[in-house]
């Protein structure tokens, strides 16, 4: 008896010592800084990192698509090159890593507790970071992203990832569409700096990824321009429904990616290109966004430069007259962010999508279903809204549609009339878009017209245009090199390789 | 009860003992008695107290009082035997002397004998079956070095020991046996009298700029111990110590003994040391060419590619007139004392220094108190507290930093003229990028740490019956570091944010309990020792950082005085836990074959539970074949010994998940930051084998040590750049092989040894060599991201090179390896996207020869440092070159073709076009940013460097104040770093890159942006009351 109540006592006393040393030994956790957290709490960034991830990028993609222009001639991406660096892969980062697992956090979250709505929101994102990734990038690690212990990965084609942008929007949809006690607007309200809480913009945001997706491949013959317009129609139905990232623009972290604090755009000017289209030169009438979009150099002329050419006028004075003035809208950059404009202000809300973009590819989808009616009101509509969107007076923005710049005979309504117009809509803040008209249509000069491609190409094109942005470079080129091989990206001219969603 | 009385009442013992020694040896001496007085002194002079003495022959005798004194009743033809341990027997004849003085000496075999080798434990070195080096607290004062990690350098075979510049207080790194972790630190465990010690330099990642380890350097904490308080240092190389220390002993352990307080009369020492130091060997530049761009002047550009200076220009010589002389003094003073039971060694220091650089000084006070108590003749106690305050003020170094900007400075202005009339910063250029003028940076930005600290430790050792004995020590080591930096609105760096201050504040502690119990046995010519223990380690350190831009008033230098809008704070906390139990048993036969195995099972909270456990053995044999040979004057000695051991070391802490970073984008909130977490983690395994021998010749005058090692470690945990596809930037991972090997030796000669005169000389050779067997993941390519300092040269592994090696980017070549020439410009053409080997930071080999004379009262020592091979990349040279300072190339007017062949499409057919194409570098700038970077590796860096030169000379005792005030006293020149000898055409190529916290093998071997070593000479004086 005494020895077995000893023999007790001493188990207890190891258990007991065994207990403590594990308490002892649970100090793995930093206690700075959390391991999850709650859905609210992941979102804002996650919407920073949206706009940051097109934004980065499109200052290379500006260059191809000719928004803008690098003031030293001979950028190599003027040239349509791919030189070995990071810089035009930054949708790259952001898809895997910016967003990449932090959606998982939040979809964790929200389904444990309920709030369907995140769920929804998170999938929503995924879906338009695959898409709109994919559309830079063409081939991209698919089937095995983010798989635990996993370290060397496989390429997937792009016709995968689309179908996962459809799937992945089907069950947003769901979740966007589910009630319950802890989905509410004023849950969402809480992380949701874009729509506030309202899970039915989200919905309309979805409907946007699948218009874009199912619109992308139009020179397919599984093309279907009624799911495109049925899309649209579901869809950003007004400027109110404008997907727009808030950027307070207090310093530099919470500054908008092109406003003159973060000093991003201070290299670039504006291309010939939008100049004219804007200018009276390519169309009939002056535009009334261009003072709201560009900025005239002191005497009063709006200028831009071509194509690898460089800006003549960039050491010249800041008191010159001819001396073209930044995108910000100053002669020189001031971080003082006076006079900044348009989406070039430090706090200014940065558009991941638009009604006016949706109107134009319904007009262009219109078209394609020989429902020319349907298509010149998609088109208007396109112009007034991006006017209303950017600011013009309702009465300059009439003025305007009266004018011959604006097609208003529906037969006569072209893909070129859509295109251009979309071209201008998407001016500085679509240029993702943009890159995949072009491509689609091959940069034809017969859609967008005045447009020249620069004269010289770089010496690994092998006289092609540019169609992909490589991998990272920092990601795949040094740490998954060999998978690199299997989709030819170790290749020169890789970046010239055509798209899945532009080929027949 | 009787040694205690008679040793703690002085007065009494010799009456006392006189009386009793008197009636014991009564009966063997009935006649011819006579008394003899004397006194036992060392070699230093210095009396010696409880010495005992035995009358040959007899059991009579006396033990020596405070004063080193005796009187003693002896025949008038006896013989007296002095003994005391730690010093040879002496025997003196007595002859009618009544009056006598024997001086001891230190037996240095005995005080060899013993090695401490673990927690207060010391084994017999003779059962050792790897090697370990010993160096003496004499030695290390000596040498004179504010860090005493520098005054290690080509003391230790096996060791590389290098400080990261020559500014005071800059960090300074020792690796043993080469690197065994490709990211975790590769630095020894500091363990002082059985206590851990931390130390960490402090990482700027804990910073709100969260900057990289290479524009600011940080003391390596460890410097704070006062290095006159070290009796010994005991450098154990390899795995072997990590049984009973641990893991983090993976990497070798640094065991420092500290001085105790001496049985005796009370003693008071002071000491001094006045040092003036001045730089030595800053890379040249050119004055011949003024500011401008393709030979016409540009005044916006600091880059010297403009025409010539006229004859009229006045020239300056700016290094001059910046650079300053540096002084540092020091001041010791210690107080000890103590009779058998009670010992107190209480020593203080302080040092001013002010460094070479205007601006960078150090300040430090060091108390630390050290006393042993015997509570009951089976219970001994001792204490060790130590406080620590440094100041230091440093200069920015690197890309932004003082040499830089001094270095690409125009001859034709005056650095001085750093203030315009109205006070504000004078400009060069009119362009607001302008680097800072070093002399406004040195005044205007402020870069000062300052710690405070906090050491103790208790031990208690219990020797219940004579063959056991057990041992329990509390230790913690607690302190304060606080900086701060300042960029001054004007400054460079300060000129956006238009002023910037950051602060931190670091709290550390680290504390650590321990328990051994040994036991010893011997039945027959069978010795056994058992010895069992557990080691409790606790680690934590909490950063808090605050930054503050927007300056309102200029010259204030506070957080208050920035807008309150753009602070910014940052907390980080990293806590870490280890327990550890480990047994290690040894056998003897006879004492002529030892074998020792030892096994340690360590708990860590930085590995998942599942694996936080893990268990490490290890084996050592030791042959001491001398003893089967007959007793000989040629071979004294000789000791063969082998050893294996493992180790395994856990990961660094908060690795296991992923952890979430605060954004600071709109809204606020959490994402993932960049290091994927890895719930699998296992412990990285090191294996070592090593064999070698001892030997000893010629009654020790000539004394060989030789080992061979080879260690190889596996499941490396780094976290290496991975694809984005796993959601992170970095992962960290179990991955990776790497071998470390060498050839270590040390040879001690005495060649001469006279009553008056002694000459030893001790060479120590180290050659080591590595190899990387598999990278992480396998990829082709691994690089250390630290080392990454300028142009395209970085730290990066190869698969199956050594892990030392330069990697570069090299030109683009055709199949035949000619140089392809762009055909637009002539310039050749890099190929920028691969990096490849380009050379190799290893040496041949290292030696040290240490000489050490003594003539009477003088004494002259030096030290060599000598290496052989391994490549240098001159940053430096580099920078200067594509900045137009660069002293190379000094006809620019000389048309130069480039070799190669042209890119024209034939490069690769069986004529390729010859270049032809001929630049004037003059009038072609970009002539001088065509080179790739690895032809700035210098190749085969071999130096020759005096480190120390030491002469000192004691004085007779009777000649300062006979003796009775003044009881010793020597003066002491040494000269430190006085010249190097080296095919190195740049500064110093021993300097680091990075400071001592960038992990793996380091940025030792990339110049860039840092200060070389000043030469110094100090003067210094040693008094004893």
């Amino acid at each position: 008896m005494q020895h077995k109540f000893s023999r007790i006592f001493f188990i207890g006393l190891l258990a007991l010592l065994a207990s403590s040393c594990d308490e002892f030994l649970d100090v793995n956790t930093d206690i700075s800084k959390p391991q999850t957290a709650s859905a609210p709490v992941l979102l804002p960034p996650m919407l920073s990192d949206m706009a940051r991830g097109e934004q980065f990028d499109s200052r290379f993609v500006g260059q191809f698509v000719q928004y803008w222009h690098n003031v030293t001639a001979g950028s190599t991406y003027e040239a349509h090159g791919s030189p070995s660096s990071d810089a035009n892969a930054e949708k790259w980062r952001s898809h895997y890593y910016a967003i990449g697992l932090n959606v998982d956090l939040i979809i964790t979250d929200a389904e444990a507790k309920e709030q369907w709505n995140y769920a929804g929101v998170a999938r929503a994102i995924r879906a338009w970071s695959w898409q709109t990734s994919t559309d830079h990038h063409g081939d991209m690690i698919f089937k095995q992203a983010w798989e635990p212990g996993r370290f060397i990965f496989d390429f997937d084609s792009q016709d995968q990832i689309y179908e996962e942008v459809r799937r992945l929007s089907t069950e947003a949809l769901e979740l966007l569409n589910r009630q319950g006690e802890a989905s509410t607007t004023a849950i969402l309200a809480r992380g949701d700096l874009v729509y506030a809480g309202d899970a039915t913009k989200w919905t309309k945001f979805v409907y946007g990824v699948l218009a874009r997706n199912a619109n992308h491949t139009s020179n397919k013959s599984t093309y279907d321009p009624r799911k495109v317009i049925e899309y649209v129609d579901k869809a950003l139905a007004s400027n109110s429904d404008n997907f727009l990232v808030p950027h307070a623009g207090n310093n530099t972290d919470d500054s908008n990616f092109y406003g003159p604090l973060r000093n991003n755009l201070t290299v670039y000017r504006p291309s010939t290109y939008i100049v004219n289209l804007l200018d009276s030169v390519l169309l009939p009438a002056r535009d009334p966004r261009l003072p709201i979009l560009l900025t005239p150099s002191l005497d009063g002329k709006y200028r831009g430069i071509n194509p690898g050419a460089g800006d003549p006028t960039n050491s010249a004075a800041a008191s010159s007259p001819t001396k073209l003035p930044t995108l910000f809208g100053t002669i020189v950059r001031s971080t003082a962010d006076k006079g900044s404009k348009f989406i070039f202000r430090d706090n200014a809300t940065f558009p991941i999508m638009t009604y006016a973009e949706m109107q134009f590819i319904k007009a262009e989808a219109a078209i394609r279903a020989n429902d020319p009616a349907m298509a010149l009101t998609a088109y208007t509509n396109g112009i007034k809204a991006h006017m209303d969107f950017v600011g013009v007076t309702a009465a300059n923005r009439d003025k305007y549609i009266a004018s011959a710049a604006v097609v208003k005979d529906a037969s006569a309504l072209t893909i070129s009339d859509v295109m251009i117009q979309k071209y201008i809509a998407l001016w500085g803040i679509g240029a993702a878009e943009t890159w995949v008209d072009m491509r689609r249509y091959a940069y034809n000069k017969d859609i967008w017209k005045g447009f020249a491609l620069p004269t010289v190409l770089s010496s690994d094109n092998g006289g092609k245009l540019i169609q992909r942005a490589r991998p990272r470079f920092n990601s795949e080129y040094v740490w998954n090199a060999e998978s690199l091989k299997t989709i030819g990206a170790d290749q020169p001219d890789y970046h010239t390789k055509e798209m899945w969603f532009a080929l027949p | 009860m009787l040694k205690y009385y008679l040793t703690s009442t002085p007065v009494l013992l010799r009456k006392m003992l006189g009386v009793f020694l008197l009636i014991l040896g009564f009966g063997a001496t009935a006649f011819a008695q006579q008394r003899v007085n004397g006194k036992v002194l060392d070699a230093d002079g210095t009396a010696l107290p409880g010495v005992s003495i035995l009358i040959q022959g007899t059991e009579k005798g006396t033990v020596t009082g405070i004063e080193g004194e005796f009187s003693l009743d002896v025949p008038a033809d006896a013989v007296l035997e002095f003994n005391f341990l730690g010093y040879l027997k002496q025997i003196v004849v007595v002859k009618n002397r009544t009056a006598i003085t024997v001086t001891m000496e230190a037996d240095s075999k005995v005080l060899d004998e013993f090695v401490v080798t673990g927690m207060g434990l010391k084994t017999k070195k003779d059962a050792l079956g790897y090697s370990t080096t010993t160096v003496s607290g004499k030695e290390i004062v000596e040498s004179q070095r504010d860090n005493w990690f520098n005054s290690l350098a080509a003391r230790i075979p096996g060791a590389s020991v290098g400080n990261t510049s020559g500014m005071a207080g800059s960090s300074s790194l020792i690796n043993l046996r080469g690197t065994s972790s490709l990211f975790g630190s590769n630095q020894p465990l500091i363990v002082v009298d059985g206590v851990l010690v931390d130390n960490s330099t402090f990482n700027q990642g804990a910073l709100v700029s969260d900057r990289p380890n290479r524009d600011n350097d940080y003391t390596n904490r460890a410097a704070d111990i006062n290095s006159n308080d070290i009796e010994s240092i005991t450098v154990l190389k390899g795995p072997e110590a990590a049984a009973i220390y641990g893991a983090n002993a993976g990497n070798g352990a640094i065991v420092i003994t500290t001085k105790k307080g001496q049985v005796g009369r009370g003693k008071l020492s002071y000491d001094n040391a006045f040092r003036v130091e001045q730089v030595y060997r800053i890379p040249e530049t050119q004055s011949v060419f003024g500011q401008g761009n393709n030979g016409i002047t540009d005044l916006n550009t600091r880059r010297t590619f403009g025409p010539a200076y006229g004859s009229e220009v006045q020239l300056y010589n700016n290094r001059d007139n910046f650079f300053r002389q540096g002084f540092s003094q020091r001041h010791n003073m210690v107080f000890e004392g103590g009779s058998k039971d009670v010992t107190y060694r209480w020593s203080n220091s302080f040092q001013d220094y002010k460094g070479v650089i205007p601006g960078n000084s150090l300040q430090n006070f060091s108390s630390r108190l050290v006393g042993s108590v015997q509570l009951s003749p089976k219970v001994r106690a001792e204490t060790n507290f130590a406080y620590i305050n440094s100041v230091n003020d440093k200069v920015f170094r690197g890309a932004n930093g003082v040499l830089l900007n001094l270095l690409s400075w125009p001859a034709n202005d005056d650095i001085r003229q750093y203030e315009t009339a109205a006070g504000t910063r004078r400009r060069l250029l009119s362009s607001a990028t302008e680097l800072d003028n070093p002399l406004f940076n040195a005044d205007r930005n402020l870069n000062q740490d300052q710690t405070n600290r906090f050491q103790g430790s208790i031990n208690l050792i219990i020797e219940p019956v004579k063959w056991l004995s057990m041992r329990a020590t509390l230790g913690t080591d607690r302190y304060t570091q606080s900086g701060v930096t300042v960029e001054h609105p004007e400054s460079n760096a300060g000129l956006t944010a238009n002023g910037q201050i950051e602060s931190y504040i670091a709290i550390n502690r680290l504390d650590n309990a321990n328990f051994t119990a040994r036991a010893n046995k011997k039945v027959g010519k069978l010795g056994a020792s058992l010895l069992i223990g557990t080691q409790i380690v606790s680690n934590r350190s909490d950063v808090n950082s605050i930054r503050g831009q927007k300056f309102f008033d200029p010259d204030f230098y506070s957080i208050n005085n920035t807008d309150q809008t753009t602070h910014r704070a940052k907390n980080s906390i990293v806590r870490k836990h280890l327990i550890g139990v480990f047994a290690q048993a040894e056998i003897n036969y006879d004492e002529l074959v030892y074998l020792t195995a030892t096994g340690r099972n360590d708990w860590t909270s930085t590995l998942p539970p599942e694996n936080r456990s893990y268990f490490f053995p290890s084996m050592g044999l030791s042959f001491l074949a001398s003893k089967l040979i007959p007793e000989n004057n040629v071979l004294t000695y000789l000791k063969l010994r082998a050893s294996y051991a493992e180790v395994a070391k856990d990961a660094p802490p908060h690795r296991i998940g992923s952890i979430l970073e605060p954004r600071l984008t709109t809204g606020g909130g959490y994402s993932y930051g960049f290091f994927g977490g890895n719930p699998g983690l296992k412990p990285e395994y090191v294996v070592a084998r090593e064999v070698g021998f001892e030997a000893r010749f010629f009654k020790d005058r000539v004394t060989l040590d030789f080992a061979h090692f080879f260690r190889t470690s596996y499941d490396q945990i780094s976290p290496p750049r991975t694809s984005y596809g796993t959601g992170f930037v970095l992962s960290y991972i179990n991955s990776g092989t790497l071998s470390n090997w060498g050839y270590e030796a040390s040879l001690g000669i005495t060649p001469v040894k006279t009553q008056n005169i002694t000459w030893s000389v001790n060479f120590n050779f180290t050659r080591l060599d590595s190899r990387a067997d598999r990278l992480p993941l396998d990829l082709p390519e691994y690089y250390v991201a630290d080392s990454w300092l300028f142009g395209n040269v970085r730290n990066s592994l190869f698969k199956g090179g050594p892990l030392t090696t330069f990697g570069a980017v090299d030109y683009l070549r055709n199949d035949n390896g000619d140089i392809l020439i762009n055909p637009g410009n002539g310039l050749p053409e890099l190929n920028t996207n691969v990096f490849t080997v380009a050379g190799d930071r290893n040496p041949d080999f290292t030696m040290g020869i240490y000489n050490n004379f003594s003539f009477k009262d003088f004494s002259l020592s030096f030290l060599f440092d000598i290496r052989r091979g391994g490549d240098v990349f001159n940053g430096n040279a580099a920078f200067l070159y594509s900045n137009g300072y660069s002293t190379r190339l000094i006809d620019r007017t000389q048309p130069y073709v480039f070799k190669g062949v042209l890119r024209d499409g034939r490069q690769n057919t069986d004529n390729p076009t010859p270049n032809t194409l001929a630049i004037v570098p003059q009038y072609q700038t970009g002539f001088f940013g065509a080179l790739s970077d690895a032809d700035y590796i210098e190749k085969d860096i071999n130096w020759v460097r005096m480190r120390e030169l030491s002469l000192s000379y004691r004085f007779p005792t009777g000649i300062v104040g006979g003796g009775k005030f003044v009881r010793s006293a020597s003066v002491f020149v040494t000269g430190n770093d006085l010249f190097i000898i080296t095919n190195y055409t740049g500064a110093d190529p021993a300097v680091n890159g990075n400071s001592a916290a960038s992990p793996g093998a380091g940025s030792v071997g990339f110049d860039y942006g840092t200060l070389a070593n000043p030469r110094g000479v100090t003067l210094g004086v040693r008094l004893g009351l």
